[in-house]
């Protein structure tokens, strides 16, 4: 990238090299790894509070796995335990 | 620490139980209920393996009119054909407010509310100290770049575009009256 002395380098973004998500450190949705799968993950814990949250968006919806890169397996799973979390009133229905 | 569970035997089937209590039960209600939960199993031919008191928790909405509860998880080992029979008494208790009763899963493990949130915490500071160190990067190379801009700045030649040697107007009144000029 050129940028001229007197001028901060300001990045131009096409289309083709227009960031997907603020941190750039992530690859593109779609092709993102599964979390529980590098974690050797073989159930999900209704009781895990910290861990259904990272997964669940402002109005507590589970979060598509187009965007957090889990697998089918683990998506399944995900589901039975926020819907266990919030039969027992740990997670919201709906915020 | 987690704990794995010993194999059970072809008749019984480990369970954990998951029990929501009131907060308005006074010291000795509440260990009235804890006991009756216990005689609960154990009539039916369970037996107590492990149990965790979350204490006092706030609810993600409202349960029969209450904002707040405590939890309590136990792992029963019992016959299955008491599952169902333990479920329905249990709806019954009064000091109960939501009750969940499953069959564990394979490779299940046994994590404490206060393990879990140890956990939990350290992880909060990780994160925390990664952001920090990416935030001073950031301004280093910020402070880099703009010594760098500022030494480049004082090196570039005077030109009298910027002001250098007299002023534009001037240099132009000399080229138009340049006689050598043939417009």
């Amino acid at each position: 990238m050129k940028s001229s002395p007197n001028s901060f380098p300001m990045k131009i973004f096409t289309s083709k090299s227009m960031p997907h998500t603020a941190d750039p450190s992530l690859p593109p949705p779609g092709k993102r790894p599964c979390p529980f799968c590098k974690q050797g993950a073989m159930w999900i814990d209704h009781k895990d509070y910290p861990t259904l949250k990272k997964f669940t968006n402002y109005f507590s919806a589970i979060k598509k796995r187009y965007y957090t890169g889990v697998c089918l397996r683990h998506q399944k799973m995900l589901k039975t335990a926020v819907e266990r979390a919030r039969f027992m009133g740990i997670i919201a229905y709906r915020k | 620490m987690p704990t794995t569970l010993p194999s059970t035997t072809d008749n019984t089937r480990i369970y954990e139980c998951m029990v929501l209590l009131s907060m308005q039960l006074s010291e000795k209600e509440l260990t009235q209920s804890l006991r009756a939960l216990d005689q609960l199993f154990e009539e039916r031919g369970g037996k107590k393996l492990k149990q965790d008191a979350w204490g006092r928790q706030g609810l993600a909405f409202p349960i029969k009119k209450h904002r707040e509860g405590q939890y309590m998880v136990f792992l029963y080992e019992l016959p299955p054909g008491a599952a169902q029979a333990i479920d329905s008494a249990l709806r019954l208790e009064k000091a109960v407010l939501r009750h969940l009763l499953i069959k564990i899963p394979k490779h299940y493990e046994f994590v404490t509310f206060v393990d879990r949130a140890a956990a939990w915490e350290k992880e909060k500071e990780k994160v925390m100290q990664e952001r920090e160190q990416e935030r001073e990067e950031a301004l280093k190379q910020k402070i880099v770049h703009q010594a760098t801009k500022a030494i480049v700045t004082k090196d570039l030649p005077s030109s009298p575009l910027l002001g250098g040697e007299g002023s534009i107007d001037e240099k132009l009144t000399e080229l138009i009256s340049d006689e050598d000029l043939h417009l």
